[in-house]
């Protein structure tokens, strides 16, 4: 009898052990199975992905709306829907730069002080910081921004969409940017920004003046300019 | 009688297993409560959960772009038929063009840029990580040797191309970045492979001792997406008014 209820306590503690051991090793699964990303780079990637719908989302809602205007319009005849097409066509030229704009925004005037050249990674770096502080239009010495836009030293000169300026001359950086943010941050980023730079150059280098501007004009880009050469692309239809 | 037996001990098994699963689970639960570390896994399961549907979301709206800027062109087309729309047509196809508006294909270059291997902020220098500057003046670069559209990790950029960080991460258009860096450029080869091998800034992170790993490949024919395939323009223009 007694040899039965030692039976019986010997099974009872192995099925208690392997209850244990199975429940474990699903805890231990489970751990594998959610990776090794960590919960703030998950919730990062779900942000950036609810930007990039919405984005998206926006585009496609207004691509679906013009769509259905130029259907309707085919159908019925003609009339509005060529007015759609001329305001899109409106829209990439200013997107490109095709169109002179003007609104509220910044100006930056760089002057070179007695035996100093400007150097283009200033130009750059200002240019640079206007474009991530949300500028939708620059314009550099009245020389429009645009992609295929560079800016770079050759010699004596700072070449800007290929045309020289000499660089003991003043450089003048205007930008239309969001009139909420001029006062606020914009400005006073820009002065962090020209204080860096004067700090890592020489003092007797340059002067930088920064000031909001509530008419600026930015020039459309010259139609003789390398930007207009599309001969190495070619469209997908 | 004995099956009898035999089914009751059978039973009892299988219940002592469960009181015994249930009393792991239980243990677990008891000794890792304080840690936290349920509620974490449970909060990377949801994370994982949320993220698979955006990712599915993303998918879903760049097919229905596609097929929107499809059925686009093919609306355009019928419109040639009118007289005096085919000079606003050929206009809004060169505006598209200029302004990265549309897909475009050509013989190019892909270029790469990744952080130091191993990188370690207490022994490499900074300059061994890519940051926003340094994209920035790679695309200089590209445009210096001819570029005519270039795409960074898969993004179109345009004439408000904004490549910004917070912190250790790059953004483009608000979007965050991971290395390795894909910058995709068309435009004449050799010029701006020229350009890039001759640049004194980009051999020096390249040295041994920055380490930045930086490549260059040639494709005879790429294709860059337009804007349009992940951007709205509107935002990038409303605080634009004509003189």
């Amino acid at each position: 009898m007694k040899k039965k209820w030692i039976q019986y306590a010997s099974i009872l503690i192995v099925c208690v052990f392997v209850g244990l051991a199975i429940a474990l090793l699903m805890k231990n699964l489970n751990l594998i199975n959610v990776g090794d990303t960590s919960i703030q780079e998950l919730q990062n990637q779900i942000i950036d992905y609810q930007k990039k719908n919405e984005d998206l989302n926006n585009r496609n809602t207004r691509l679906y709306e013009y769509l259905r205007e130029l259907e309707e319009e085919l159908a019925s005849g003609r009339g509005e829907s060529y007015l759609h097409i001329v305001e899109e066509k409106e829209q990439y030229a200013l997107f490109a730069g095709l169109r002179a704009v003007k609104n509220a925004g910044v100006v930056i005037t760089m002057t070179p002080l007695e035996g100093y050249q400007m150097q283009d990674a200033v130009v750059r770096q200002f240019v640079n910081e206007l474009s991530a502080l949300g500028a939708q239009a620059i314009a550099v010495n009245e020389e429009r921004k645009v992609a295929t836009t560079e800016i770079r030293t050759s010699q004596d000169m700072i070449l800007v969409n290929g045309v020289s300026y000499d660089r003991t001359e003043p450089f003048e950086i205007k930008a239309i940017i969001d009139p909420g943010k001029i006062d606020s941050y914009v400005v006073p980023y820009l002065l962090s920004i020209s204080d860096n730079i004067k700090k890592q150059l020489a003092d007797d280098s340059l002067t930088i003046a920064i000031r909001k501007d509530e008419n600026v004009l930015i020039p459309a880009l010259n139609e003789d300019r390398i930007a207009y050469q599309m001969e190495l692309l070619e469209p997908v239809e | 009688m004995t099956s009898k037996l035999t089914h009751k001990r059978i039973l009892a098994m299988i219940l002592v297993i469960i009181i015994g699963f249930s009393g792991g689970i239980f243990i677990k639960t008891m000794l890792r409560v304080g840690e936290g570390e349920d509620v974490d896994i449970t909060a990377i399961r949801q994370a994982n959960e949320a993220l698979l549907e955006e990712k599915e979301r993303y998918d879903a709206l760049q097919a229905q772009n596609a097929d929107l800027e499809d059925r686009k062109r093919i609306l355009l087309r019928r419109f040639e038929d009118y007289e005096d729309t085919g000079g606003i047509l050929a206009e809004l196809r060169e505006n598209a063009w200029l302004s990265g508006m549309t897909d475009v294909e050509g013989k190019g270059i892909v270029l790469t840029l990744d952080d130091k291997l191993d990188y370690d902020p207490l022994v490499d220098p900074i300059e061994s990580v890519i940051h926003d500057s340094t994209v920035n003046y790679v695309v200089n670069l590209l445009w210096s040797g001819g570029a005519r559209a270039v795409s960074f990790n898969g993004v179109r950029l345009t004439s408000v191309s904004e490549i910004s960080c917070v912190g250790p991460v790059i953004l483009c258009y608000g979007i965050r970045q991971m290395p390795p860096y894909v910058l995709e450029a068309i435009g004449p080869v050799d010029a701006m492979r020229d350009v890039l091998e001759k640049d004194s800034y980009l051999a020096h992170l390249t040295q041994s001792k920055i380490g930045i790993r930086f490549s260059v490949n040639t494709e005879e024919q790429m294709l860059l997406p337009s804007f349009s395939r992940t951007h709205d323009i509107l935002p990038y223009i409303n605080l634009l008014r004509e003189p």
